[in-house]
C-alpha cells in the first residue's frame, strides 16, 4: 500500500508536467500578452504607448522569448519553491492565491500565534473563499443527495421515488446564473433575508469568533445554494442506482431470506457494499474545492479563484493562470489517489498495485 | 413583487455578457434629440431633487459607498494603466493640474502656470503647505520626482510616456517653482500634466532600477496629498479611505470614501437597493424597468451623461481592399446606415448620432458639422458612380468582377455591437453590399486592428483631456513597424495632407479661439471624408442615492471621475447621515 502510494504520487510529476505544457502552450497561443492588453481604447489618446518602449518591456519580463524558453524559466522559478510574480499585480502569486499565508511562520511569532495567522490569512484568501464556499456547497448536496438516493432505492418506483427525481431533474435543468439573480432578487432584495454581497458583512473584524462563522454562513447560504443544486440530481440518482444493484445482488437476498428486516438489509448489506462507487463519486466531486465557479462568484461578488482565473485570462497574467491550473490539476490527482486508497480500505477485495 | 420578479427573469438572461472586461467605462451607452440640441441636465429633476437643501451650508460627515468592478491593480498613479486603479488612487493623489466642469485646466498642486513669450517653456507655480498625508511637504522635487520616475524605461509606465513626448527637460527653478521645456511650442503638452505626483520620500528608488519602483510595497500602501486616504485595502472586498483632515484645500465634507468590490451588473444594482452601494450605473433596460418604480425613484437622484466617447466603424483604406479607398464608398456607408434608427432601437434612446470625433458637447466640436442623414438612395448613387454597380439579376453589387463583401471585425466582449452590427448588416445588404460579422476575442482584436490586418471594424475612441486628434487621424500614424506594428492608433490608414497640416498647426496654436477655428475644419474635412463612420454618442445613467448634495452634471459629464472638484464638494445633511 504505501509503496503503491509513493509510486503513485511520483507518476504525478510526470502528468503534472504535461498538463502544465499543454496550458502553458494553449495561453501562449492565445495572442496578445500581459502587455499588450494594457493598451484600451476608450482611455484616450494619451494612452497609446511607444512600440520600442513596449518592446523593451517585453524583453524585461522575458515575453520576448520563444514559449518553450518562457517555459522552462517558469519551471526553475517553480523548482526554487515558488510560483513566481503575477504581471499584473507585481506581487507574488502565492501573495495573489494564498494571501501569503505562508509568511506567518516567518513572522518569528510563537507556533500557535503563527498557525492561527496562517489559517486566518488563508481563509481571506482567494484560495480560503473558493474552498469554504464549496465546502459548505458539497455539504450541502451531499447532506440532502445521499438520504434523497437511499429513500428513493428503498422505495423504488414509490411515490418519493418519482416526485423526488422529477424535483431533482426540474432543479438540474435550471440554469446557475438565472436562479442566482432571482435568488438575489427574491431573498436578497425583496424580503432582505440573506445577504448576497462578499464573504463578510461591515465590521466583520470586530465580530466574536461565534458571530464571524454565523455571518460567513448567511453570506455563502446562497452562493452555496446555487452551487449544489445543480449537482443534487447528479448524486442522488447516482446513490439511488448503485445501492438498487446492491439490492439486486445474491446476498441481500440471502440477507432478506434469513428475516432481516428491510432497514436492517439496507444499511447493513446494501449501503455498505455502495460505498465502493460512491467513494469513486466523492473523489471525483472533490477537486471542485478547489476550483472556484466563474459565474457564481462573478455574481455573488465571492472573492474566490474563480474570478481570480478569469480576470487572469483576460490580463493575460500567466504566472496566475498556471498556479491556478496547476493547483486544479494537483487537487484531480490527489483526490483520484485519495478515493483509490479509500476505496481499498473499504474493500479488503481491491488490491492496489 | 410580481414586478420584481419579472425583473429578475428579464435580467438573469442580460446578465451572462455584463461582466466588465471592456475598456470602456461601464453602464450603456441618451436621448434622441439631433446633435446639437442634447442637454445635459438631470433626466429626472422632479425625481432628483430632494427640497429643503438648497440653501443650507455644506455639512461634514457621512460615507459615499460605490462599487468597483474588480480590485484596482496598484494604488500607483505611476504604473497604473487601468481605469479602476485610477477609481481608487485618484482620491489619494493629486493632479499637478486637472479639467473642471467646463473642460478647462484649473491647477492642483500647481497653484498657477505661464508660457514664456514664444511657448517653449511652461513654469508651474506649485501650491506651498501642501502635506504629504505622512506630514512631509511636498515641494517641486516630488514633481521631478514623478517625472523622473515615470520616463525611466526601466519603469513600467509606458503608457504615460508617449505624452511627454514633447517634453525636452523639466528643471526645478526653487522649491515651489518647476520649468518645463518643450521641444517645440506644444498646445496639447499642458493636458499631460493631469499627472499625479508621487511622493519621493517613500520610494527609496535609483534610476534604472525599474524593480524598486516597479514592485515597492508603496504602491500597496500609498502616501498622497489627495483628499483621501487609504484606511484599508481588503482584496476582493473593499477599499476604505478617510477623508485627509490636512488636505490643502480644506477636507472634504464626506467623512469615508468605501470602495466595495462588485462585479457590474444585477449584483451591483440590487446592492444598490438594499442601500449597500450609494451609486449605480444603470443600463438602458434597467432605466426602462426602474423609471416606473416609485420606491427606487423615491431615493434617487438620477443622472444622464456623455460618455465622451463614441463608437465607430472604420474602414481600412490602406490599399488592401478594393472597397475603401475610394471616397464615395466610405460616405456611401455611412449613409447607407440607420444610425437614429439604432439608437431608437437598440440604445433605447440612450445616445446621439454623431457627426465626427470631436465630442459635440466641447469647444472642439463645430455645431454645424451634421451627422449625413439616412438616405439608401443616396448611398446607391455613390456607390454606382464609383463603379459598383449591381450586375442584373444579382443582389450584391460588383465591380471588376469582384463582389462588394467584406468582413467587419468586432469584440466578441461587447454584446451590443453585435446587436448593431446584425441591424447594419440588413441595411447595407438593402443597398447591394455584404458584410459578413467576425467576433474576436479582445486582444485578438487589438492584435488585428493594431496591425492594420481587417477590412472594417467595429470599436469605441474615448477622448482625452486635450482634443488634438493626431494619433487617430494624422497620416503619419498610420506607419507600420517592422515589427507589423501601427506606431499610432491611426488604424484606418486615413490621409489627408489638409488634415495634417490644420492638426499641425493646431498643436502650435495657443489661443484658445484661433484653435477652436482649426478644429472645425479639420471637423469638416474628416466629416466628407469619412475616413470612419461615426456612429454614436451614448450617454450613461447613473443613480446616486438622493441624501448626497451638489451632485452635479456639467459639460464634462458626470462630475465624480471626468472633473475636478466634483465629489470634494459633495455633503450629507447632518440629519441623512447614517452612523
Amino acid at each position: 500500500m504505501l509503496a503503491y502510494t509513493v509510486r503513485r504520487l511520483l507518476l504525478m510529476v510526470p502528468t503534472l508536467l504535461l498538463i502544465t505544457v499543454v496550458v502553458f502552450a494553449v495561453v501562449k497561443l492565445a495572442p496578445g500578452n500581459p502587455f499588450s492588453v494594457l493598451q484600451v481604447p476608450g482611455e484616450g489618446p494619451s494612452r497609446q504607448m511607444n512600440p520600442e518602449d513596449y518592446q523593451a518591456m517585453l524583453h524585461r519580463y522575458g515575453l520576448d522569448r520563444p514559449w518553450p524558453v518562457q517555459y522552462w524559466r517558469w519551471l526553475r522559478t517553480l523548482a526554487s519553491g515558488s510560483l513566481g510574480e503575477s504581471f499584473s499585480q507585481r506581487r507574488p502569486v502565492s501573495d495573489v492565491l494564498f494571501g501569503g499565508a505562508e509568511r506567518a511562520f516567518s513572522a518569528g511569532l510563537p507556533p500557535a500565534a503563527a498557525a492561527s495567522a496562517f489559517l486566518r490569512r488563508l481563509a481571506e484568501s482567494p484560495f480560503g473563499a473558493t474552498v469554504q464556499l464549496n465546502l459548505l456547497a458539497l455539504l450541502f448536496m451531499a447532506g440532502v443527495a445521499f438520504p434523497v438516493g437511499l429513500r428513493a432505492a428503498a422505495r423504488r418506483g414509490g411515490a418519493f421515488d418519482r416526485v423526488s427525481s422529477l424535483l431533482l431533474y426540474g432543479l438540474y435543468s435550471l440554469p446557475n446564473f438565472w436562479v442566482a439573480v432571482l435568488l438575489i432578487v427574491l431573498v436578497g432584495v425583496h424580503w432582505r433575508l440573506l445577504p448576497f454581497i462578499g464573504m463578510h458583512s461591515d465590521g466583520f473584524g470586530a465580530m466574536g469568533p461565534l458571530a464571524q462563522a454565523w455571518d460567513f454562513l448567511r453570506h455563502a447560504t446562497l452562493p452555496a445554494l446555487c452551487l449544489s443544486y445543480g449537482g443534487l440530481a447528479f448524486v442522488a440518482r447516482f446513490t439511488r442506482g448503485t445501492v438498487l444493484e446492491a439490492l439486486h445482488q445474491d446476498y441481500v437476498r440471502t440477507a432478506r431470506a434469513k428475516g432481516l428486516t428491510e432497514r436492517a438489509v439496507l444499511r447493513r448489506h446494501a449501503v455498505r457494499n455502495a460505498l465502493i462507487p460512491l467513494l469513486t463519486l466523492a473523489g471525483l466531486l472533490l477537486p471542485s474545492l478547489v476550483s472556484g465557479s466563474v459565474i457564481i462568484e462573478e455574481i455573488f461578488a465571492w472573492p474566490g479563484l474563480g474570478r481570480l482565473f478569469v480576470q487572469a485570462i483576460y490580463a493575460r497574467d500567466y504566472p496566475v493562470i498556471l498556479a491556478e491550473s496547476v493547483l486544479g490539476a494537483v487537487a484531480v490527482l490527489l483526490s483520484t489517489l485519495a478515493a483509490d486508497l479509500a476505496c481499498a480500505a473499504a474493500d479488503p477485495r481491491v488490491r492496489l498495485t | 413583487m410580481g414586478a420584481r420578479w419579472r425583473r429578475g427573469l428579464a435580467w438573469g438572461t442580460a446578465l451572462l455578457l455584463a461582466g466588465g472586461l471592456y475598456g470602456c467605462s461601464g453602464g450603456q451607452p441618451k436621448r434622441t434629440a439631433p446633435a446639437a440640441a442634447l442637454s445635459v441636465t438631470p433626466l429626472n429633476r422632479t425625481v432628483a431633487f430632494l427640497p429643503g437643501y438648497e440653501h443650507r451650508p455644506p455639512e461634514n460627515g457621512g460615507t459615499f459607498t460605490m462599487a468597483l468592478p474588480v480590485d484596482p491593480v496598484t494604488l500607483n498613479p505611476i504604473l497604473a494603466s487601468d481605469r479602476v486603479s485610477y477609481m481608487a488612487y485618484k482620491w489619494i493623489f493629486d493632479p499637478l493640474i486637472d479639467m473642471d466642469a467646463d473642460m478647462k485646466p484649473v491647477g492642483v498642486l500647481a497653484q498657477s502656470w505661464e508660457n514664456s513669450p514664444d511657448n517653449r517653456t511652461t513654469t508651474f507655480h506649485l501650491r506651498k503647505g501642501v502635506l504629504w498625508q505622512d506630514g512631509k511637504p511636498f515641494t517641486a522635487d516630488d514633481v521631478l520626482f514623478s517625472y523622473h520616475a515615470a520616463m525611466d524605461p526601466a519603469v513600467d509606465a509606458l503608457q504615460l510616456r508617449p505624452a511627454f513626448d514633447q517634453v525636452a527637460k523639466v528643471e526645478k527653478v526653487d522649491d515651489y517653482t518647476v520649468r518645463v521645456t518643450w521641444k517645440e511650442p506644444y498646445a496639447p503638452g499642458l493636458a499631460a500634466w493631469v499627472f499625479y505626483i508621487i511622493p519621493e520620500h517613500l520610494y527609496g528608488y535609483a534610476r534604472g532600477k525599474g524593480a524598486s519602483f516597479n514592485q515597492n510595497p508603496a504602491n500597496q500602501a500609498p502616501v498622497g496629498t489627495g483628499p483621501f486616504r487609504l484606511e484599508e485595502w481588503k482584496r476582493g472586498d473593499r477599499l476604505v479611505l478617510t477623508a485627509n483632515d490636512h488636505y490643502w484645500r480644506g477636507r472634504p465634507h464626506l467623512d469615508r470614501l468605501i470602495l466595495k468590490i462588485i462585479p457590474k451588473g444585477q449584483t451591483q444594482l440590487a446592492a444598490y437597493e438594499t442601500g449597500q452601494l450609494d451609486m449605480a450605473a444603470l443600463s438602458a433596460e434597467q432605466w426602462d424597468e426602474l423609471r416606473t418604480d416609485s420606491a427606487f425613484a423615491a431615493g434617487a437622484s438620477i443622472f444622464e451623461y456623455y460618455a465622451r466617447q463614441f463608437f465607430y466603424l472604420g474602414w481600412n483604406m490602406d490599399g488592401s481592399n478594393p472597397f475603401f479607398a475610394d471616397r464615395r464608398v466610405r460616405q456611401a456607408m455611412t449613409y447607407a446606415l440607420d444610425r437614429q434608427g439604432v439608437v431608437e432601437s437598440i440604445l433605447g434612446g440612450h445616445g446621439a448620432v454623431a457627426a465626427g470625433p470631436f465630442y459635440p458637447m466641447s469647444w472642439s466640436s463645430d455645431p454645424q458639422v451634421k451627422p449625413y442623414p439616412y438616405d439608401p438612395a443616396k448611398a446607391s448613387a455613390l456607390l454606382d458612380e464609383a463603379g459598383w454597380k449591381l450586375p442584373p439579376g444579382k443582389t450584391i453589387r460588383e465591380k471588376e468582377g469582384k463582389p462588394f463583401s467584406f468582413e467587419c471585425l468586432v469584440p466578441a466582449e461587447v454584446d451590443m455591437f453585435s446587436r448593431w452590427l446584425e441591424v447594419f448588416q440588413q441595411e447595407l445588404k438593402r443597398v447591394g453590399v455584404d458584410m459578413r460579422i467576425r467576433k474576436a476575442e479582445w486582444s485578438v482584436f487589438l492584435d488585428r486592428t493594431h496591425r492594420h490586418q481587417f477590412q472594417a471594424y467595429l470599436s469605441g475612441w474615448g477622448l482625452g483631456d486635450d482634443p488634438d486628434p493626431y494619433s487617430l487621424l494624422d497620416s503619419s500614424q498610420a506607419r507600420l513597424l517592422p515589427s507589423g506594428l501601427a506606431v499610432g492608433q491611426n488604424d484606418c490608414s486615413y490621409a489627408n495632407p489638409e488634415v495634417d497640416r490644420l492638426i499641425a498647426e493646431e498643436e502650435r496654436t495657443f489661443d484658445l479661439q484661433a484653435r477652436q477655428t482649426l478644429f472645425w475644419k479639420i471637423e469638416r474635412l474628416v466629416a466628407e471624408d469619412q475616413p470612419m463612420t461615426f456612429l454614436f454618442w451614448p450617454t450613461q445613467m447613473v443613480a446616486v442615492k438622493n441624501r448626497f448634495q451638489d451632485v452635479r452634471v456639467s459639460r464634462a459629464g458626470y462630475g465624480m471621475f471626468t472633473w475636478y472638484p466634483s465629489l470634494l464638494d459633495w455633503w450629507v445633511p447632518k440629519e441623512l447621515q447614517k452612523p
